[in-house]
């Protein structure tokens, strides 16, 4: 993407007061995305002067800056499991400074490991105006909104794991699984192609089978769908049968 | 636009485009050990150090390294000597090309790990393509250089 103008600016009023009156503005995260695309923006608009890189550690959250890069998040040594190991193979060590978690939720990509393990974890995003909107619903959504994601917060988990299905090491995932239970359980199925969403119905009893029945895999370039929901079953068969989910 | 970086621990004035990536900026200075590989963020060639954190420099804005400081090979003569010769010597060197992002890796590594383990190494340097050795002997060289070190 090409920008004719970036601005920097040094307070969220400011960013704001930037995207609201800019037709033609894109946020930018991490940017890494954002270079792929073939499009032309008036005015690209960096958080990066905000202070929004920090993961706090509360007592029964965490509260992560949109701007905290996957780097961050793998080397934290405290954040879910799910998450961190999610993020492991995204690119190099190089892209994961860049890339943000922000710009991660923000593009909606369905590619990405770490939206997965943030559905999973039952995760909600805190907009500067909008207030707080819980992953599920803005990852469900197809309306794009006109607000800055100041932070994520992640409720704390009984337990967490997640597994993934690559080409090769730094690829993009074929298909990716994250579950957490604490209060309850929950199950995230990405890279379908499609976004990461939920299993709905779930109950100790269902296979890895029937709780894959729920969700729809497509073909793409990269594989069948077919093929994706058979390595899922896979995926989500060895998770099962660790027997730690059900606890 | 004008700014002013800070590369290999010297004050640089330079004219950017607003959206211009620092691979380009770099390479416009002078920086010519930085190379464009994939130009997508995939293949390190392109690695360089801002701030002590590796990046890859075809997809980092130029104006985000404001204030930071920005070290590329050409700052780290003596260190990517030694390394380059231990590459060699495990006959790890062929084209070259992915060589100086190898290398700003291998530095970066130094400071950002704490066990040097070949799980833990191979890891970090997954992000930084070799498209000639088939990598042994670049783990080979590293084991040994850091052994040295």
């Amino acid at each position: 993407m090409n920008f004719k103008e970036i601005v920097q600016p040094s307070s969220l009023e400011e960013a704001y007061e930037f995207l609201a009156n800019h037709q033609k503005s894109v946020i930018i995260g991490g940017g890494v995305f954002l270079r792929l695309q073939k499009r032309e923006a008036d005015l690209g608009i960096d958080l990066s002067h905000l202070s929004l890189s920090y993961i706090n550690n509360g007592a029964r959250e965490y509260h992560i800056g949109a701007m905290t890069t996957l780097r961050d998040i793998e080397t934290s040594g405290f954040l879910p499991k799910c998450m961190v190991e999610s993020v492991r193979q995204t690119g190099g060590v190089g892209l994961r400074n860049m890339v943000t978690i922000g710009g991660s939720v923000c593009g909606k990509y369905p590619f990405s490991d770490i939206n997965t393990a943030l559905l999973s974890l039952g995760a909600r995003l805190i907009f500067f105006k909008k207030g707080e909107i819980a992953m599920e619903r803005f990852l469900g959504g197809n309306y794009m909104l006109n607000d800055i994601l100041i932070s994520i917060v992640v409720p704390k988990v009984d337990y967490s794991t997640c597994r993934y299905f690559k080409h090769t090491y730094t690829d993009f995932s074929l298909v990716n699984i994250s579950v957490s239970s604490g209060e309850n359980v929950r199950i995230a199925v990405g890279a379908r192609p499609g976004r990461s969403v939920l299993v709905q119905d779930i109950n100790t009893k269902h296979t890895s089978e029937e709780l894959l029945d729920q969700i729809e895999f497509k073909d793409d370039i990269r594989g069948s769908g077919a093929y994706r929901r058979h390595i899922a079953e896979v995926m989500l068969s060895e998770i099962l049968e660790e027997g730690l989910l059900w606890k | 636009m004008e700014i002013m970086l800070t590369i290999n621990n010297q004050k640089r004035r330079l004219l950017i485009e607003p959206d211009e990536y620092l691979l380009d900026t770099l390479r416009k200075a002078g920086i010519k050990s930085v190379k464009r590989g994939c130009d997508t963020t995939s293949c390190g060639m392109c690695s360089i150090s801002v701030d002590n954190k590796l990046v890859n420099s075809c997809s980092y804005y130029s104006i985000r390294a404001v204030g930071k400081e920005i070290l590329t090979v050409e700052g780290i003569p003596e260190e990517a000597g030694l390394i380059a010769d231990f590459i060699t010597a495990e006959g790890a060197e062929q084209c070259g090309f992915c060589s100086p992002g190898l290398v700003m890796a291998i530095h970066s590594m130094k400071h950002d790990l704490d066990d040097f383990s070949m799980e833990n190494i191979k890891h970090y340097l997954a992000g930084n393509s070799c498209r000639c050795s088939g990598y042994e002997g670049q783990h080979r060289a590293i084991l040994k250089y850091l052994e040295v070190k």
